[in-house]
């Protein structure tokens, strides 16, 4: 048994812990102390969601789409910003600025604005997602790209190599680790991204069926469109950090 | 009987001169101010010859010989390889350095290819030379591992034989086995005894190891310390094919005092 928990301790210990939250929850709930519409035990969430799906899931669709669209805008732009800003140190001090700025501009202040600018539809969703998620993927991208040591350029500088196969062969992949840990906070942010935009406007989407259940007061069901967009969260965050280690076994190894 | 001569030899249209450092001075600016490395350095390096150049740490070798390759402005004097000014990073020279410098996510074989494919080579008659440096470096069962599963010495060998892979005739080595174990050291200094014998390279070996000087060497150059000037050239006349063995031959003994006192006779000047 000893044996067997210490073996398994990396899966245990989070759903030992996950447990304990839940039933500490479900007893507060139980008291009555706090009134269900405050507060809904997390099974009468669990039940609730079960027994809605067919309300969630085209919710959760619309959210994921955002999300995903604002992230593949992320990882492109990401990566196209930071191979410009590796070439040229005068676009990298140009630009650096700039970069800073969007990030420092509350996303939520410009959430209306957007929507004056690109309707109702899921554009600027999936814009806000964008601006949010980018800027971890040019970090990392950047700093990867930079990482390369001096004595193979060196090398390389004697071999005649082009910028570009520099940027091919070296800094690209030696960029890559990094690239997918700026995926994962990139991924988890897009969610975020989607959701305010959802906040601000039109009628699809988990982050506008969170803000109709609390102008309701309907709690089980704001809570559980949270619910649904923690496991979505999760899924998106663990696909990419298992299709980083699939694509590159090295980096596997070497944590190992 | 033994003894050292300060040569400056530096003629300029020798074709059997491989590289010709002609009062080479370099300084440069650190936060703390103007430093200077280099001082009149001049001395050449013959074809097939294995020249070692030897000096404590920060006496400018490692700078020396990234001016040589080209990598690394001079101040003042002039370098010729292969009797052309260097002006710029020269072609066609192998390098090897403390450290490996592989990319880790290419296995032992594509790694070595590496130069082949920046010269848009051939890659599939490339990988066939690859094996075969693999082999002759021992390593043919570790062809597709990758850089971190190997030790520190194998990984070396896979950076000399991605230095040897465009055959080149000139290597340039910074401190090769600098960061490897001492009984790696031994059996690496072996190593490169014996690939040298196999493909009559001109190598340029900077080194702060006395034993391992006189070992490989042909002449040790050994530079004073900062600013590096030549302190003494010193032949070594060893006779070749050399092994480990050649440790035990009393003049190997004798060399390496004499190199001794050089170097540290150059700490006092």
């Amino acid at each position: 048994m000893r044996r067997f928990l210490r073996a398994n301790r990396t899966t245990i210990a989070p759903i030992v812990a996950l447990a304990v939250v839940f039933l500490v929850w479900e007893a507060v709930a139980a008291t009555g102390r706090i009134p269900k519409y405050l507060l809904p035990s997390p099974s009468s969430v669990f039940v609730y969601t079960f027994g809605h799906l067919g309300l969630l899931l085209p919710h959760a669709w619309g959210t994921t789409q955002s999300t995903l669209y604002g992230f593949f805008l992320s990882v492109l732009f990401g990566i196209g910003l930071s191979m410009l800003i590796v070439w040229s140190r005068t676009f990298e001090d140009a630009v650096y600025p700039l970069v800073v700025m969007t990030q420092v501009i509350p996303k939520v202040a410009i959430a209306p604005l957007l929507i004056v600018y690109m309707g109702f539809g899921q554009e600027p969703k999936v814009f806000l997602a964008f601006l949010i998620s980018f800027f971890p993927m040019v970090i990392n991208t950047t700093l990867g790209m930079k990482s390369v040591n001096v004595e193979l350029l060196e090398l390389l500088a004697t071999l005649k190599a082009t910028r570009w196969q520099v940027m091919q062969k070296v800094r690209f992949m030696r960029a890559l680790p990094l690239m997918v840990e700026g995926a994962k906070i990139s991924i988890t942010l897009a969610v975020i991204g989607a959701i305010v935009g959802e906040f601000a406007s039109g009628n699809v989407g988990l982050g506008y069926l969170i803000a109709s259940s609390s102008s309701s007061l309907d709690t089980v069901q704001g809570f559980s469109a949270l619910l649904v967009l923690i496991v979505i969260g999760i899924a998106l965050f663990e696909t990419i950090h298992i299709g980083g280690r699939l694509l590159m076994p090295w980096v596997a190894r070497e944590q190992r | 009987m033994i003894s050292g001569t300060r040569t400056s030899r530096h003629p300029g249209s020798d074709a059997e001169l491989m590289v010709e450092f002609g009062k080479v001075c370099k300084t440069y600016e650190s936060r703390r101010g103007v430093v200077e490395a280099l001082r009149d350095v001049s001395f050449s390096v013959r074809r097939r010859e294995f020249v070692s150049i030897l000096g404590r740490s920060g006496c400018g070798k490692s700078t020396l010989l990234k001016i040589a390759a080209g990598v690394s402005p001079l101040t003042a004097g002039d370098v010729r390889v292969e009797g052309r000014p260097v002006k710029g990073p020269v072609e066609g020279l192998g390098m090897v350095f403390q450290t490996p410098v592989l990319l880790e996510w290419r296995d032992v074989l594509n790694n070595i290819v590496l130069p082949l494919e920046i010269l848009h080579r051939d890659k599939r008659r490339g990988l066939e030379r690859a094996r075969e440096l693999v082999n002759m470096v021992g390593l043919a069962s570790f062809e597709h591992r990758h850089p971190n599963e190997l030790s520190g010495g194998m990984q070396q060998r896979v950076a000399i034989c991605r230095a040897l892979i465009t055959d080149p005739p000139l290597l340039f080595m910074d401190e090769p086995f600098g960061a490897l174990d001492a009984l790696t050291r031994d059996e690496m200094g072996t190593e490169l005894l014996r690939i040298q014998s196999a493909t009559d390279k001109t190598i340029v070996f900077v080194t702060h190891s006395i034993e391992e000087s006189v070992l490989l060497s042909d002449r040790v150059v050994v530079l004073s310390e900062r600013p590096g000037r030549v302190q003494t050239i010193v032949e070594i006349e060893l006779p070749r094919p050399r092994s480990a063995e050649t440790r035990a031959d009393p003049r190997f003994a004798e060399y390496g005092l004499l190199l001794r006192q050089a170097v540290f006779r150059g700490g006092e000047a």
